[in-house]
């Protein structure tokens, strides 16, 4: 048998199958067909039997020639797979060792992908966790949020009676609870703790089906009227308060003049609502039948086949009809309808058009780069261009040369992508404690899958943005052309890079246009006056928790107490408290009446004060008095109000000695006959809610006739001059804690709380200003290459001028006059740009215009200064050259 | 004696591993090694080697025979030889266990 070989089996590497496939396998069948039958013939068969045995014991012919097919296409596949990874490898080495050739070009590309990927990476990191990723609870696609909103189109906490027709009624909801956020004093743990927290109504636990990891979530029959009081404490909290989770289980907690057993743990991925560390149920049994009452954050889950659009519809008309219902209260309160939102969405809504404006501020940093790329990738090919002709002449087609370069710009992207990814770790190290507290779920944002495949998109995008433009440009169209177009090429050659040059000006200036508007916007905002003078100011928030401050006139008397000793503490100018901080976000308001003829009506903010405050905070007495010890509470009842007050009430009728009632917060408005409080002065104007919103209309009541809300306050002591006021914390905190054990305090400087205020603003200006910073000096190292290769390229033109006699100076005037011809381009252009792309900034710009005359000519300004000088080294090295060498340059 | 699922590759390959075969030659070669004992549809060889060729353990080319017909000739690779000794350390640790079991006079303790 193994004589039949006579082939040589001359080895080399397999080939695709030629001829045809087909034709291959029909020859193979009847070359055994005809095998076959010789030995039948040996055997003594006729010819005509013998072929036809022979295909009989073959069998079914045309299934055995369609399997042998398709093994046969297989195996071309493999071969060819096999030869375009060869082929790739060898691209690749050869990247590598042209690269290694030009290892400062290859350094600067490198650094520069980096940053660029890396910004782009880093933002994409944030807005992933932020933004995309679903909330880490079951099925959080199915949770909405909702609101009631108002007759001028906002949106409201729901009502109690709003919330519980919803709760009833909705059919698209499987399930919806009321959530009342509260910052709670708890005792009964090692000690007195401040944790956030949220009263939950019945059905909480539905729409948020986690497991407890220790007991048992909150029962319907937990939330049945005079049912005992429990809660359930995160996994976090109850370590803190109980050494480990599971010894809180059953043990008490008072809180809210309550106590409350911990029935269950659930673990620390948990946190609705945001950071909340403890659940108590609670149920708004009929206490406060006012529609007009808008207290109750409302969350549901969507009903199996129900859509966000069906529950919005829906809940708004339940809503709706509910209000047609209330004839009892003021219209003005009165919800127009509901608004229901996807939860994550309504998460992450104030965050998002930031977020997404550092994205395209990441974009743009990444197409500097790439332009900034693209130029070098060009002077770098135009100065290889001998080297692609010979290639070319050497029978390299254009195809394989385009690949070749397409290779070294991937091979760059995609090492440069990788260093991005450090850098954009690098980046996230330094974001997520600069947006700590004023970014929702930033602890979820990590370099996950996604983010690493959004950064190798972005590398390979990268590479063809800056690698494909320049490999057609240098690969010659056929090879006669070649030697000329080395030639040929320097004036074409001016003519791109001065388009790249425009467009990485443009960009860059954008960008610029974009951060400064943001930046003007900011020093806006930080100096508007909020009214207080923080700078000598600690504050703290205290809660009394005690049993014992269930007596009103208990706890006015602590207060007072307090106070009066603690002003005498040496270094303590002024103690005060209030109900309300400056610049804190949320201030209760509350609808009142003057005791006019025409029954005048607002509705204020209302604050309970003491009058240490105003002196502790140098909020200035502008007329009458302010009220003191002698209006205790038995006596006539006293205000003071603001000057928006004021000037909301009459421009001319005076205020002064006008009696007021109402207010909505506490028993005292509903007495009947009404009580009332008279103005008695009149003070300067607190922006008690942030740095830009207007100061409102506010009346600040007598802490000492009104000390139902005084179970929470803030606590502002002011040191003496030259007194550091951090320094006084530990001798209040003790005498305060020597008074009452049960007293939860968090002092800090006021000066740090009103900054903590600013702090989205501050992290978005902080990446943006980095972007920008990032985007100026990419611009300034593209033209610097750009111009210091063109010069290089034209030594001999600058020789042959100096040695006709042109002064230095004219000839580095020339070259930089010629630089800034594409760079005043870029500078036109990129100013049509951002007056056309800041109209998407402007709601995130306060008291800025987005078309700022200072930004619009400072920020031009400042990228020619930056151009001229990078055009400006270069020029002035090529001027002093010696003529002579200059002229025999090649 | 039909074959066993996933025998015919190993037989393949060991009828080629003592040198270059066209596909009727292979069919001539198990038929007569294994005293017709085994009988393998002689067409269905062909995908087998085709297979076999696809994943690299073996090589064709185009011949003539001594007789002067012309065939395709297989030819095993290294890789092809490193996998047929492979299957064969494979294929005795099979036939020992399975005549372990089938050679048992007495039930085995449990």
């Amino acid at each position: 048998m193994s004589e039949d070989r006579r082939t040589s089996f001359h080895g080399g590497r397999p080939n695709v199958s030629e001829p045809p496939i087909g034709t291959d396998v029909r020859r193979e069948i009847d070359a055994h067909v005809r095998l076959a039958a010789d030995d039948l013939l040996a055997d003594g068969w006729s010819e005509e039997e013998a072929l036809a045995e022979a295909r009989r014991r073959l069998g079914d012919e045309g299934d055995i020639r369609r399997r042998s097919e398709r093994e046969a296409r297989r195996r071309d596949a493999r071969i060819r797979r096999a030869r375009a990874w060869e082929g790739m490898m060898g691209d690749v080495k050869f990247a590598v060792r042209s690269l290694a050739r030009s290892p400062g070009f290859a350094l600067v590309a490198l650094v520069t992908l980096a940053l660029g990927i890396g910004a782009n990476t880093a933002i994409f990191s944030v807005v992933e966790g932020i933004l995309l990723r679903p909330l880490p609870y079951p099925e959080p696609d199915r949770l909405v949020r909702v609101w009631e909103t108002g007759q001028s189109g906002g949106t409201m906490d729901f009502s109690t009676p709003s919330f519980l027709d919803v709760q009833r009624q909705a059919t698209s909801l499987a399930a919806a609870a009321a959530v009342r956020p509260a910052a709670l004093t708890v005792l009964g743990g090692n000690e007195p703790a401040r944790i956030p927290s949220a009263l939950v109504s019945h059905g909480f636990w539905e729409v948020f089906p986690v497991r407890a990891v220790q007991g048992r979530l909150t029962l319907p029959d937990d939330h049945v009227e005079g049912a005992p009081a429990v809660a359930v404490l995160r996994e976090s909290a109850a370590a803190r308060l109980f050494g480990e989770p599971g010894a809180a289980i059953g043990r008490p907690l008072q809180t809210l003049g309550q106590s409350a057993t911990i029935v269950g743990v659930v673990s620390n991925e948990f946190d609705y609502p945001a950071d909340a560390e403890l659940w108590i149920a609670q149920e708004p049994f009929g206490v406060n039948t006012s529609r007009t009452s808008h207290n109750d954050d409302v969350v549901g889950r969507l009903a199996p086949g129900a859509t966000l659009e069906t529950a919005r519809q829906e809940i708004d008309g339940i809503v709706r009809r509910g209000a047609e219902l209330a004839v009892d209260d003021d219209p003005t309160y009165l919800p127009a309808g509901a608004r229901t939102e996807s939860l994550l969405e309504s998460e992450t809504g104030d965050v998002r058009q930031p977020l997404v404006l550092l994205w395209a501020a990441a974009g743009f940093v990444l197409l500097v780069a790439c332009t900034n790329l693209a130029s070098t990738v060009l002077a770098r090919g135009t100065s290889r261009q001998r080297e692609v002709a010979v290639r070319a002449s050497l029978g390299a087609t254009r195809g394989r040369i385009v690949r070749q370069l397409l290779t070294e710009s991937g091979l760059l992207a995609l090492v440069g992508g990788a260093a991005g990814i450090g850098v954009a770790w690098l980046m996230l190290s330094v974001m997520k404690p600069l947006g700590a507290g004023s970014l929702p779920r930033l602890d979820e944002v990590q370099l996950s899958g996604t983010v690493l495949l959004f950064a190798l998109g972005v590398s390979v995008v990268t590479a063809i943005a800056f690698g494909l433009f320049p490999a057609l440009r240098v690969a010659p169209d056929h090879t006669a052309s070649a030697l000329r177009s080395a030639q040929q090429g320097s004036r074409r050659d001016m003519r791109i890079w001065s388009v790249l040059i425009s467009a990485e000006v443009a960009l860059a200036l954008v960008l610029l246009i974009g951060s400064g508007l943001m930046i003007r916007s900011f020093a806006e905002v930080t100096s508007q006056d909020p009214g207080v003078d923080a700078r000598d100011v600690v504050s703290s928030p205290a809660t009394l928790a005690g049993p014992a401050y269930a007596d009103f006139g208990l706890r006015v008397r602590f207060w007072e107490e307090q106070m009066e000793s603690l002003a005498r503490t040496p270094s303590v100018s002024a103690v005060g408290l209030m109900t309300a901080a400056p610049v804190q976000g949320f201030i209760p308001t509350g609808r009142i009446s003057l005791d006019l003829p025409e029954n005048y009506i607002n509705s204020p903010a209302y604050v309970v004060a003491s009058e240490g405050a105003f002196e502790a905070l140098d909020i200035p007495l502008v007329r009458g008095r302010m009220f003191g010890p002698a209006d205790h509470a038995d006596a006539p009842h006293v205000v003071v109000v603001n000057q928006t007050f004021v000037e909301e009430f009459s421009p001319d009728r005076d205020v002064m000695g006008r009696r007021v009632t109402g207010g909505g917060m506490d028993s005292f408005w509903s007495a009947d006959p009404p009580v009332f409080a008279e103005i008695v002065g009149v003070v300067g104007d607190v922006r008690h809610r942030s740095y830009t919103e207007a100061p409102r209309s506010t009346i600040y009541w007598n802490f000492r006739q009104r000390p139902s809300r005084m179970g929470s306050v803030v606590l502002f002591a002011e040191a003496d001059p030259g007194v550091d006021p951090v320094s006084l914390v530990p001798t209040l905190r003790t005498a305060l804690r020597t008074a009452e054990p049960d007293i939860a305090l968090g002092f800090a400087s006021l000066r740090s709380r009103l900054g903590e205020s600013v702090r989205a603003r501050t992290f978005v200006l902080g990446v943006l200003g980095g972007f920008a910073a990032l985007a100026i000096v990419l611009a300034g190292v593209g033209i610097y290459g750009v111009v210091a290769y063109t010069t290089s390229q034209r030594t001999r033109e600058v020789g042959i001028r100096m040695a006709l006699g042109a002064e230095a100076g004219g000839v580095r005037a020339l070259i930089v006059r010629r630089a800034m011809i594409p760079v005043a381009a870029g500078l036109v252009l990129g100013t049509v740009g951002a007056l056309w792309l800041t109209s998407y900034l402007e709601s995130l710009l306060f008291d800025v215009s987005r078309t700022d005359p200072v930004t619009f000519l400072a920020v031009p300004v400042l990228l020619a200064a930056v151009a001229v000088a990078a055009s400006w080294i270069p020029a002035s090295r090529s001027s002093r050259v010696s003529p002579t060498i200059a002229i025999r340059a090649e | 004696m039909d074959l066993l699922k996933g025998t015919l590759d190993v037989l393949l390959l060991k009828t080629l591993s003592w040198g270059p075969l066209h596909g009727y030659g292979v069919a001539r070669a198990i038929r007569s090694q294994t005293d017709d004992e085994l009988t393998v549809e002689e067409g269905a060889l062909y995908p087998a080697l085709r297979r076999l060729e696809a994943r690299g353990l073996l090589e064709a080319e185009w011949g003539t025979t001594d007789t002067g017909r012309e065939a395709k000739f297989y030819r095993l690779t290294e890789e092809g030889r490193a996998e047929l000794e492979r299957q064969t350390a494979s294929w005795g640790r099979y036939v020992q266990a399975m005549a372990r079991v089938l050679g048992r006079e007495t039930a085995p303790e449990v």
